[in-house]
């Protein structure tokens, strides 16, 4: 599913600066969690945005479409998008 | 006609148990199902001149999802007979929802499209054409407030028209599991969605800022947001108790006073032994029992009430850095602080953790916190024992052990939770919770509390009696007893941890209830209520007395605590081994703790 253009740098969520916006490329995670996360709005293809980050390393608080999610920075991880600059 | 029966699914946070509440007003109740290892929720309705049987399944996010309440979900969808779904969506959130109604739909089961929070979509400039969706999705489509009641009559009326087209067949009663397999990966699905959310709904570019982007910008801030988490959580703390416990001595007085106006003078002509049975053994369980009503009400309306705004989801948000470290999330933080009050209802409370794993960790760490009987305790042995100026210290330390001592547990059990479940969750908006949906679901919790609890909570009193009391003839609690006979014989166990045979058959009612330890001391030291403080230091030394308390703190918490875990873990084998757990520490820290300060 990894998109073509050359010119992509792709980067892993929890490495997007708070307040950025970033659109999803692919998810390397089991099927299970791919589901859940597409059910939530994170899907290729989707825009998402990092709206801010829980204190001592704690979840991620991600926009995407109508919805807030929060999940820990392990699982942002496995979410590899590229930032819009 | 026959009975129909009924499902309501949808994933978490769409209002679907609202609308469960607003269907079935007050006749729900919680059912058990065959080959299922959860109570779910069911009611019984009139639709149109069917019986209908609705079902509430726990939220889903998809067919394939791998938490506990999908797998309920899915496995109820797999295996029982159903006439219809209704499947609840958020109308907000339509645009990543409608995957799921249209995976719902492929069960090929007949159901009626609920699009609820339609005001909020409104608000939010997420525009649905109800009657094109209608059309294009070939199932009926209402758009509704279930909080407030918008539109629950179409809803009534579209099952209506549904359970009419569809006369019952043979077909509700063939098992689906196979459609369910098929769904895995169904890209097909994905382009329905885009299709049908072209023709019907219009969601703005940018989602405008909202109330609770500024509310959040506060609460969430990376410093503040953890001051005012602790604000909000004394504050909850403040309301649950002052309100809850009053309540609870009231109405522990006037059962006190119908015991010794009405019920003893009635009971009168029985024999002694009898009369004391009934009263000091049954009706003293039952009475145990009741008291814990109001807080289990006021706790509930209140934690309900926080639930619903959409504060909970933020508690785990802003504690995960602290709790992800002990195999929990910041929910369980909440539970552990509630616990403090009263640790019956912070243990029913456990409910918000989704994963059985996580919540039986939470509930074996929630009897460490010092609750409000053990304080009562506590208070009267630092001030007969310990000086005024280090009695407020003395009561300190304990708090803090009971901190280290619910992480510390935690902590050395997280890995039976398994692999760490992900926290992956929606941060819903907030939004005002109601208040006759919340007395309801509190007025349930108490109803349940009763049911489950109470007949456990009444044997246990009884059988503390019966050791107390027997043989017939001896002073009730003295050395004579059954009680005072197990005493010496456990008396091995307790003399390295300085506690006597007399203080350890106030454990024993300490078992009971924490409230209970004073006044049994009162009767087992023969001392009247102002004399008490005095027997008391003159018969123990300071290291004692602490060594005392710390086993109370510890050993094991009381026995409505110990009803609800099996309630609420449904294992015995696991309330047994946590109560092993709590008297094991208690055991080794005041063993640990009189050893080291007399040598």
């Amino acid at each position: 599913m990894k998109p073509s253009a050359p010119t992509l740098t792709l980067t892993q969520l929890d490495q997007i600066p708070v307040g950025m916006t970033a659109t999803v490329c692919y998810i390397e995670a089991q099927t299970e969690m791919t589901a859940r996360l597409r059910a939530l709005g994170i899907k290729p293809g989707n825009q998402i945005s990092v709206v801010r980050c829980a204190p001592l390393s704690g979840p991620l608080q991600i926009r995407a479409g109508q919805t807030d999610i929060i999940l820990r920075r392990t699982e942002a991880a496995a979410i590899h998008v590229n930032p819009a600059f | 006609m026959s009975k129909a029966r009924i499902a309501l699914v949808g994933m978490p946070n769409t209002g679907k148990s609202t609308l469960f509440n607003r269907l079935s007003g007050a006749s729900a109740r919680v059912g058990n199902w065959p080959g299922m290892t959860v109570e779910l929720e069911i009611a019984r309705l009139l639709v149109g001149a069917r019986m209908v049987e609705l079902v509430d399944l726990p939220g889903l996010n998809n067919l394939h999802g791998f938490s506990e309440d999908e797998r309920i979900a899915r496995h109820f969808l797999e295996t029982q007979p159903l006439d219809a779904l209704i499947v609840v969506l958020n109308a907000t959130q339509i645009e990543r929802q409608l995957a799921f109604a249209l995976q719902i739909k492929q069960l090929g089961l007949p159901l009626v499209l609920v699009l609820n929070m339609a005001d909020e979509a409104i608000r939010r400039h997420v525009l649905i054409d109800r009657e094109a969706l209608e059309k294009a999705l070939g199932h009926p489509v209402c758009l509704i407030s279930a909080k407030y009641g918008h539109g629950t009559q179409a809803v009534r009326q579209a099952l209506e028209t549904v359970l009419h087209e569809n006369a019952p067949s043979s077909d509700a009663l063939q098992p689906r599991s196979t459609q369910i397999q098929a769904l895995l990966e169904d890209d097909n699905i994905e382009l329905q969605t885009t299709a049908l959310l072209a023709e019907a709904v219009r969601t703005p570019q940018t989602p405008a800022t909202t109330y609770t982007d500024r509310i959040d910008s506060l609460l969430l801030h990376p410093g503040l947001g953890i001051v005012a988490f602790f604000f909000i959580l004394l504050g909850l703390f403040q309301i649950v108790y002052s309100i809850g416990a009053p309540l609870q001595e009231l109405l522990g007085e006037a059962l006190e006073g119908a015991k010794t106006d009405w019920i003893a003078p009635l009971l009168a002509p029985l024999p002694a032994a009898l009369t004391s049975f009934l009263l000091d053994g049954l009706y003293d369980g039952v009475g145990t029992v009741a008291t814990f009503l109001p807080i289990i009400l006021t706790f509930y309306l209140v934690m309900s009430a926080v639930e619903d705004s959409g504060y909970m989801a933020r508690a785990a948000f802003l504690m995960d850095a602290l709790m992800s470290r002990m195999g929990l999330d910041g929910r369980a933080f909440v539970m552990q602080i509630m616990g403090f009050g009263c640790n019956v209802p912070a243990v029913m409370g456990t409910r918000v953790l989704r994963n059985p794993l996580q919540r039986r960790l939470s509930m074996l760490i929630i009897p460490f916190s010092l609750c409000s009987a053990r304080l009562q305790v506590f208070l009267f042995f630092t001030t007969a024992v310990f000086s005024p100026q280090a009695a407020p210290w003395v009561l300190l330390s304990f708090y803090v052990l009971s901190f280290l001592v619910a992480f510390l547990t935690a902590f050395i059990w997280r890995g039976q939770v398994g692999e760490q479940e992900p926290l992956v969750m929606e941060l819903p908006p907030y939004r005002y919770p109601t208040f006759t949906y919340l007395a309801l679901q509190a007025l349930r919790e108490a109803g349940q509390f009763l049911r489950g609890a109470g007949g456990f909570i009444i044997a246990g009193v009884a059988i503390i009696w019966l050791l107390t009391h027997l043989p017939w003839g001896v002073t009730p609690a003295s050395p004579q007893s059954w009680a005072g006979q197990i005493a010496s014989l456990t008396a091995p166990l307790f003399e390295p941890l300085g506690i006597n045979n007399l203080l350890s058959i106030a454990l024993m009612f300490g078992f009971v209830a924490k409230e209970v330890v004073v006044g049994a001391l009162a009767v087992i030291y023969g001392a009247g209520p102002n004399e008490l403080a005095g027997v008391v230091a003159r018969s123990m030394d300071w290291r004692q007395a602490y060594s005392f308390m710390l086993f109370t703190l510890l050993y094991t918490p009381c026995l409505a605590t110990l009803a609800t875990i099996r309630r609420e873990s449904r294992s015995l084998k696991f309330t047994l081994a946590s109560m092993a757990w709590s008297v094991a520490v208690a055991w080794l820290a005041s063993f640990a703790f009189y050893q080291i300060v007399t040598r």
